[in-house]
């Protein structure tokens, strides 16, 4: 196993409405590609807001690379990229715009990077028109060059498919294997799709309100029955035990 | 540059190329330009700083802060886009202190461009100037820039408490009123109240200067510029952004 890029230990968010996480224990090392799964309302994006310092846990601990999330956080997200829920992007700005505003946070980042960026998920010929103008699938692929810019060594995808057509959803699968296999880049991404995580991924998880069911290596859990039979099987099992 | 820098060139980049913000810079920079054409028009000579300042201060650039606080805020978090700045490398009071660097910028960029324009319009419109009263003026419209500089921080804390960029744009109208209104009822009140000295750049035209009860007002800024900044800044770590 190679370094561990995220240790996440026992951590607890309880929103006001009693939902949330709870007690959560995951690693990640370099070159894993994990996916998430779980139905609506089980805590994926809680756990990725969470990651990136957008809510803060009521419990746990939080490391990306050694750094602890709460007491060095410029050294914990240095090398961390992430699209989480919702697209955004300034709407009055351009797309070329957009991105050299994320590219000022890194010093190592270069006209040629944005552009590469750009080339990347297929907006250079419409780098220079504002994303107000995009496509809800277009704005998904800037919302994505914006978690690449960095050019990060871990990266955190909410529903990255999300808004895309067929075409755009196997590109973005090229980008993540390209990068995964490439460039040795570590992937945590949620997904409704078990089609896609079972291309995707390399290990995956299921969280079922709010709590991590589940962890394992994609092929051993694929060797009986499908991920989709396999998800479905741990939310019933789950959800008819908690009925119980 | 350092991650600190590039927020700063972030923020005053994404607010300069909000229309309606550099919109409103342009008309109310104009506004000396109008008051000289109607005072032409009507055929009197008006003193342009003290019409233009009285104009300008207790209605319009209270309403143009607010904006600039809604917009650099609850606008930023209402759409989403302030996720783009807190999930980079960059502590949260950085991202924070760049926005309220930026504002300043603009507000007394505002100033200034009002100044250079009435001193513009007396030149070629009144051609009527000299240079002591020149940098009379500018000492005028500088020290304008602390109360609402003052008034700034009041929106920002607002905008830490309310969701919608609607909401922070009345209470802060409204709370601004209330400040305004409540020490004519209660006159007492108002000496505990910054807003009572907005205008406090008559006093630097005295001869000699009121220096104590210049430093009493002063003081009064720095300290209500202070417990809005940090009671913000406090709410704005602790903000949960969904």
């Amino acid at each position: 196993m190679g370094e561990i890029v995220l240790d996440v230990q026992n951590v607890t968010k309880q929103h006001k409405n009693h939902r949330g996480i709870f007690h959560i224990n995951l690693t990640l090392h370099k070159g894993d590609v994990f996916g998430l799964m779980g139905p609506n309302g089980a805590g994926k994006s809680t756990l990725f807001k969470i990651l990136v310092g957008l809510i803060k846990a009521d419990q746990g601990k939080i490391r990306f690379f050694g750094h602890s999330l709460d007491t060095a956080f410029e050294q914990a997200m240095k090398k961390v990229g992430c699209l989480i829920e919702k697209s955004v992007a300034y709407e009055h700005l351009s797309a070329l715009q957009n991105l050299q505003l994320a590219a000022r946070f890194y010093a190592d980042i270069h006209p040629k990077d944005i552009e590469e960026a750009l080339k990347t998920v297929g907006l250079y010929e419409v780098r220079k028109e504002k994303v107000s103008d995009f496509s809800a699938g277009m704005k998904q692929r800037i919302a994505l060059a914006n978690a690449l810019i960095s050019n990060p060594v871990f990266v955190i995808l909410d529903e990255p498919i999300t808004n895309l057509d067929l075409d755009g959803m196997i590109e973005v699968r090229n980008i993540i294997h390209h990068l995964s296999t490439e460039k040795g880049i570590t992937f945590l991404i949620s997904s409704h799709s078990a089609n896609e995580m079972e291309k995707i991924c390399n290990r995956v998880g299921v969280l079922f309100k709010g709590e991590l069911l589940k962890i394992g290596d994609i092929d051993e859990l694929t060797e009986r029955q499908s991920l989709e039979e396999f998800y479905l099987n741990c939310v019933q099992t789950n959800g008819v035990k908690d009925h119980e | 540059m350092n991650r600190w820098q590039a927020s700063l060139t972030n923020e005053l980049q994404i607010l300069l190329y909000r229309r309606k913000i550099m919109l409103l810079f342009l008309l109310i920079s104009l506004l000396p330009v109008v008051f000289t054409l109607i005072s032409n028009a009507i055929g009197s000579i008006i003193d342009l700083h003290t019409i233009t300042l009285s104009f300008v201060m207790p209605f319009l650039l209270p309403c143009y802060i607010f904006m600039i606080a809604t917009e650099l805020f609850v606008s930023e978090i209402e759409t989403g886009t302030i996720k783009l700045a807190l999930t980079r490398p960059i502590a949260r009071w950085k991202i924070y202190t760049s926005k309220i660097i930026v504002a300043s910028i603009v507000i007394f960029a505002l100033l200034l461009t009002i100044w250079f324009m009435s001193f513009l319009m007396n030149l070629f419109g009144y051609n009527t100037w000299s240079a002591k009263g020149l940098i009379e003026e500018l000492v005028i419209y500088v020290v304008t820039f602390f109360p609402m500089f003052v008034l700034f921080m009041l929106s920002v804390w607002i905008g830490q408490m309310v969701h919608s960029i609607t909401g922070s744009m009345v209470i802060s109208l409204l709370l601004y009123a209330l400040f305004k209104v409540v020490p004519i009822f209660i006159p007492l009140l108002g000496n505990f109240l910054f807003t009572n000295y907005m205008d406090w750049y008559t006093l630097w035209v005295n001869n000699p200067l009121p220096w104590s009860q210049l430093f009493s007002i002063a003081s009064m800024f720095l300290a209500s510029g202070a417990i809005f900044g940090v009671v913000g800044l406090f709410l704005f770590e602790q903000k949960e952004i969904n």
